[in-house]
């Protein structure tokens, strides 16, 4: 009983899940698309008060070591359980538009919560795992929601592909670790690590691991995917996909290396910045030259990518550090999902997405939307007092304390760069005039629901910090113990 | 007994290795997808050799059993041509006469080099006893992620395939 | 005055305008209309009354005052409080800005009236002062960036206010990045500065100035200063503030008078504890605002656009006041900034009121004769003209005096400073006499427009005589007798002060910067006004000069080739990265693995395959890493 306990937002995702397609058969009519979202909202609405955000939890374990229950576990949690919130309040409407197969959607949607939240209680390889693909999977499934879209299905077969390919080999590594040690369970493996030290096969598992997961979060080189991918797919599901996963991906590395690997601290950070510095690097010069916008956010997903990944390389700093990685994933992730979440205010039918050119003088003709959007981009950009530039202050702060200065100038290099290409947008909304032909506005009350709160998130927690801030911190204790 | 073991598991590992290299080299696809029926047999008996019976009759089960049928009708559905591939494949093809066998001398080094750290213990009265504790007991927490796995899976095939929403 | 009072005080002043532009941005468009102007303007009353009301209740007090309104950051040693500083230099600046808002405020409900963006301008506006405001009070450096941020995106949004037209969103565009060079240089300094102090607060960074090395200071005011020539329009980076006039002409007022541009005098004298130790940083600063103050006026000589010739005649001041913390006088550089931002207020709105007269035209060549029609607007600008051209006694006089003055007494060469100031003032004299005189006098260069020409109503007026009050006065107010005037006294526990005061030679300093303001009037009136000489023979007998400055020393052109050539290259190259990197080498490597690779779907399939074989690359690469890095331990 007290195992089920530890996991009752768990049980509540999935609970919605199997609701929602029960709701779907039974509800018939016009009402059926909002019924579903309300029966989804609410679901989420109970899982976040499950998880108790605020309530310090000492931590503990449950089903036999394989769920961890701290601190950490909480953080993502509500993150997830937010994002996903902001997801179904996104989706209603664009999926009433272009005819996707709603209840399916979101059931898929709440399982790749599931599995993202899974992640985050892991405290085994095996269930580690098994969240990774219970997140992954629905989300192949989701990028190909858009039956009729050629891209849509390009972007699921790509995704669905190279994901495959990344987790033969994210698994392979795992085998490698279990075959070193002996244990699949985190504590386990790094006592035996610390037993057996750096030796060639260990640095073989962790190559493995890190390119497995790297793949995931969409780290340079393993990028590839990651355009294609979102641009290809549903906006709402892209919106999602820029987040969570990704999110969740940290999620893993850091119980990963904070954990199991520790006993290696120093030989996987110094790759780790490299690897930092590329992805942020090469995602933001080649977001400059996207003229769609959707394309342009998932290229700067991958600069963020370059961003968190510089908090995980900056783990001698302390604690201090990896607090940056959790606050910096929960901002970005209501940042992005909020700015993917805007652009489904103008229907663009039959095109990926909207182009720059789409946006011209959307300011008047939404001025709402443009607004929050102008929000969002400001926080994406890393300027005060948005909750953009914290994230960026407390993952640039630790890069310099653990002596990564280098890193620290490529970071600052950057965080100009995407000025450029995320305050164009703004431009166009607010400066130019619409040329030909313009997307018309879609209905949008729920989707403006969900940009207007997360910009107002973005400044709320821009201005008061502290709160978020201090619990990334204790998150981000105990695994660094 | 001592030389029979081996034995045996010269015959099998020949059958999964012939059956193997049969999906690669045969030119008709559906060849090949019997050949791959024929090196998953192969497999199930290696596990029954080493005393998991009931992976064995899984493997059969789902394996040979299922598997294979769903591969053969996949190709008879979507009628793929058995020729064209390979001048596509021309440079591909060479990289992997070339990589297989250093990969074989890999593993193999690898194998003896090492020594892996096992704690599996030899189950004396057949193994489906412990098979069911470590899944509904020890392992059941990722044995329910893993079943609710399946559902997605199965939800998010028929979102994709579904005609015609209402 | 009690602390509670304090507090209360203080956290009107910021959010007075705040809520203005919470309540007129909500409710502006469907409800409220045209009332935002009022709420606007009532909350800046509420906010410079509150304003006047520290300034009375700490007038004893010498030490600062920190009122914390919450802890923004506080882990480790990382703490950052959301906090004022309240001490006589803030207070100055808040009085500056809050009242010469206000004025604008009032005056802005006469001059948009008919803008069909009413709403959203009396938005906008009060959140520039807002951030401002948070600017001039923040106690430390970061909470000061968010000021500095802010101001820069509110000047952005109400440049290009009327952003249907293509040359408000050049101007804008321009502006904001101009302003983003300027800021990265401000976050490069802030940066440095916590790294150095391990602190953004005003108080412990200047009790700590002693720990830094000289060149670490140095550069860090470099950086700093950087970003004061962004926000202030100073060289190298001022060819925003000209071209920001394409903006409604209230928020060139307030752009050019209260907010914005004073920002980086401002935040300079804020940090002359800083400077003060930095060896070089003060002479470079001085450097670049004598620079500056030429070099804008004798742009604005040639300039035939009302807004235009004032615009040049700020960045000009702005030099001035550069000038003044550059020669160790920050009081007289305050002091400038206050009596500028009277007239320079007066000026913009005057002519603000002229362009509204002539139904939008800003163009010289197409006035003259204006003063019967216009006669408030007449007076008031002349005043201010007279307080710009620095003609005693009026405003401009007094502060600008100082400032050269200060120069001069440093003595060590820096009387020439003192001699280019005095010139540049008769420039001044020149210039600001051609734009009245092209104004206001002669016949009428357009018969139709002077015929529908009409003085402007009473709530734009009344802030044109309110300003006028203040251009005439404020100077000798506050600035008399020179360098013991009350702003001396005020502000003086602040700054510490070398050389005792010298009146007979300030009285002869004086004598000679009036007689070179008079000499520009004259000279300008004999041009203009008796054409002798006669302005079009003297341009074509020195028309390169002329052809020089009409062009605006060819610097605006030179950054548009260079500069944004440089931006536009960089965007150029990440595009052809992306064709010839991604599509054209990873295409070219699949075609190496596809030897008969020829139509489309084989390509599609490679593209899959090489995504797959660059991780498998990545991988090599991590592995690699991992191996080199343990045989290097």
């Amino acid at each position: 009983m007290n195992d089920l306990l530890a996991i009752l937002p768990e049980l509540a995702v999935t609970l919605t899940a199997a609701v929602v397609l029960v709701v779907d058969l039974a509800v018939k009519g016009p009402g059926r698309l909002r019924a579903l979202s309300l029966v989804a909202l609410a679901g989420l609405l109970v899982a976040g008060i499950a998880a108790r955000p605020g309530v310090i939890v000492t931590p503990y374990t449950a089903f036999n070591g394989f769920v961890v229950v701290d601190e950490f576990t909480q953080f993502f949690r509500v993150l997830f359980i937010v994002l996903a919130f902001i997801a179904v309040l996104a989706a209603e409407e664009y999926s009433a538009r272009r005819q996707l197969p709603y209840a399916e959607l979101i059931a898929t949607l709440l399982f790749s919560t599931l599995g993202a939240m899974t992640i985050a209680l892991s405290g085994d390889l095996i269930t580690l795992f098994v969240g990774l693909e219970l997140m992954t999977i629905p989300v192949y499934v989701l990028a190909g929601m858009q039956r009729r879209n050629p891209f849509s299905n390009e972007a699921a077969l790509k995704y669905f592909l190279l994901g495959a390919f990344s987790t033969a080999i994210l698994l392979y590594g795992f085998a490698w670790l279990y075959g070193l040690t002996g244990s699949t369970e985190l504590r386990g493996i790094a006592a035996g690590l610390a037993s057996t030290g750096l030796t060639g096969p260990v640095l073989v598992a962790l190559a493995l691991v890190t390119v497995g997961l790297s793949f995931k979060a969409a780290v340079v080189p393993f990028h590839q995917w990651t355009p294609d991918a979102y641009d290809g797919a549903p906006t709402p599901v892209t919106a999602f996909m820029s987040v969570a996963p990704k999110a969740a991906a940290f999620a893993a590395i850091l119980r990963l290396v904070g954990v199991a690997l520790q006993p290696l601290q120093i030989d996987w950070t110094v790759a780790f910045a490299v690897l930092a510095a590329l992805t942020m690097t090469l995602g933001n010069v080649v977001a400059l030259a996207q003229p769609s916008v959707k394309r342009m956010l998932a290229y700067s997903s991958i600069a963020h990518t370059g961003y968190i990944a510089a908090g995980v390389a900056a783990a001698q700093a302390g604690p201090q550090a990896w607090a940056g990685v959790l606050f910096y994933a929960f901002a970005y992730g209501l940042m992005n999902i909020g700015a993917f979440a805007a652009l489904m205010v103008l229907d663009t039918e039959g095109t990926r997405g909207a182009a720059l050119d789409d946006l011209r003088g959307l300011a008047r003709r939404a001025p709402w939307p443009a607004l929050a959007f102008t929000v969002l981009l400001i926080s994406l950009t890393g300027l005060p007092p948005t909750v953009g530039f914290w994230a960026k202050v407390f993952v640039f702060l630790p890069a310099l304390d653990a002596g990564l200065g280098w890193l620290a100038v490529i970071m600052a290099l950057n965080a100009a760069l995407a000025a450029y290409y995320y305050l164009r947008v703004v431009v166009y909304m607010y400066m130019l005039d619409p040329e030909g032909a313009v997307p018309d506005l879609a209905p949008a009350r729920l989707v403006g629901a969900a940009v207007g709160l997360t910009a107002i998130a973005s400044i709320v927690l821009g201005i008061w910090t502290d709160p978020l801030y201090s619990w990334a911190v204790s998150a981000a204790a105990p695994i660094l113990r | 007994m001592d030389f029979i073991a081996p034995l045996i598991f010269v015959i099998l590992a020949a059958i999964v290795v012939a059956g193997g290299l049969a999906v690669v080299l045969l030119p008709r696809i559906t060849g090949s997808a019997l050949s791959m029926g024929l090196s998953f047999l192969g497999m199930a008996g290696l596990f029954a050799l080493l005393g998991a019976e009931t992976i064995a009759f899984f493997q059969v089960l789902i394996y040979v059993g299922a598997i294979t049928v769903l591969i053969l009708y996949g190709v008879m559905l979507t009628g793929v041509a058995p020729a064209g591939a390979d001048r596509r494949l021309f440079f591909q093809k060479q990289a992997g006469w070339a990589l297989v066998p250093l990969k074989f001398v890999g593993v193999v080094a690898t194998v003896f080099a090492l020594s892996f750290q096992s704690n599996v213990v030899q189950q004396p009265g057949g193994d489906l006893e412990p098979l069911a504790n470590a899944v509904f007991r020890d392992y059941a927490f990722p044995f329910e992620v893993a079943s609710v796995l399946l559902l997605a899976a199965m939800i998010g095939a028929i979102a994709l395939v579904k005609r015609g929403d209402d | 005055m009690d602390d509670t009072t304090l507090r209360v005080l203080a956290t009107i002043v910021p959010l007075a305008p705040l809520a203005a532009f919470a309540i007129n941005v909500f409710f502006g468009r469907w409800r409220l209309q045209h009332l935002t102007g009022l709420i606007a303007s009532a909350a800046l009353a509420i906010s410079a009354l509150a304003a006047t009301g520290i300034l009375l209740g700490t007038l004893g007090r010498h030490d600062a005052a920190i009122v914390m309104l919450y802890r923004w950051i506080g882990v480790g040693t990382f703490q950052i409080d959301v906090s004022f500083q309240i001490d006589q230099l803030s207070t100055l600046m808040m009085l500056v800005v809050t009242w010469i808002s206000f004025l604008i405020h009032v005056y802005s409900m006469g001059y948009m009236h008919d803008d069909h963006g009413y709403w959203r301008f009396f938005s906008w506006l009060p959140l520039f002062v807002f951030f401002m405001l948070v600017l001039v009070m923040a106690d430390n450096y970061l909470l000061m960036f968010v000021g500095w941020e802010g101001v820069g995106l509110c000047s952005y949004l109400l440049i290009g206010f009327w952003f249907e037209k293509p040359a408000p969103q050049a101007a804008a565009n321009k502006a904001f990045w101009m302003n983003r060079i300027g800021d990265w240089g401000f976050m490069v300094g802030v940066i440095l500065i916590f790294l150095t102090f391990g602190s953004l607060a005003f108080r412990d960074v200047f009790a700590k100035v002693g720990i830094a090395q000289s060149e670490l200071l140095t550069a860090i005011c470099l950086f700093l200063f950087l970003g004061a020539t962004g926000k202030s329009a100073q060289i190298p980076l001022y060819t925003w503030l000209p071209d920001a006039m394409e903006g409604p002409t209230p928020v060139s007022a307030l752009i050019h008078a209260a907010t914005m541009v004073t920002a980086g005098v401002y935040m300079t004298a804020r940090s002359t504890p800083l400077f003060a130790e930095a060896g070089p940083a003060l002479l470079v600063v001085a450097v670049i605002g004598t620079a500056t103050a030429v070099l804008a006026a004798t742009i604005a000589l040639v300039q035939t656009d009302i807004k235009r010739v004032m615009a040049y005649s700020t960045v000009s001041q702005l030099g001035y006041m550069f000038l003044g913390v550059g020669v160790g006088a920050p009081i007289a550089a305050m002091f400038h900034l206050a009596t500028h931002a009277f007239f320079k207020a007066l000026l913009f709105l005057g002519s603000g009121s002229v362009i509204h007269a002539l139904g939008g035209q800003q163009d010289m060549r197409h006035m003259g004769g204006l003063k019967p029609k216009l006669p408030i607007t007449y007076w008031t600008m002349l005043i201010g003209g007279l307080a710009l051209a620095a003609i005693p006694p009026l405003a401009g006089f007094w502060s600008k005096d100082e400032i050269v003055n200060s120069a001069f007494f440093r003595g060590q060469g820096y009387e020439w400073f003192w001699a280019i100031g005095v010139t540049t003032g008769a420039l001044t004299a020149f210039y600001t006499m051609r734009m009245l005189w092209l104004t206001f006098h002669g016949a009428p260069r357009d018969r139709h427009l002077y015929e529908h020409a009409h003085e402007s109503p009473r709530v734009m007026t009344t802030p044109l005589i309110a300003l006028a009050v203040g251009a005439a006065l404020a100077g000798l107010v506050l600035g008399w007798p020179p360098d013991a005037g009350w702003v001396h006294q005020y502000l003086g526990p602040l700054f510490e002060r070398a050389e005792a005061i010298d009146y007979s030679r300030i009285a002869v300093l004086a004598t000679i910067s009036a007689v070179a303001g008079v000499l520009g009037l004259g000279l300008a009136w004999l041009t203009y006004a008796r054409r002798r000489p006669d302005p079009e023979r003297v341009a074509r007998t020195f028309a390169p000069l002329y052809t020089l400055l009409v062009n605006k020393w060819y610097l605006d052109a030179f950054y548009d080739h260079n500069v944004a050539g440089a931006f536009r290259w960089l965007f150029g190259a990440s595009w052809a990265f992306d064709l010839a990197f991604i599509d054209g080498f990873v295409n070219k490597l699949a075609a190496g693995f596809q030897i008969g690779g020829r139509n489309l779907r084989r390509l599609q399939t490679g593209i899959v395959g090489n995504y797959a074989l660059t991780i498998v690359l990545g991988l090599l690469f991590v592995g690699a890493a991992y191996a080199y890095l343990r045989l290097r331990q």
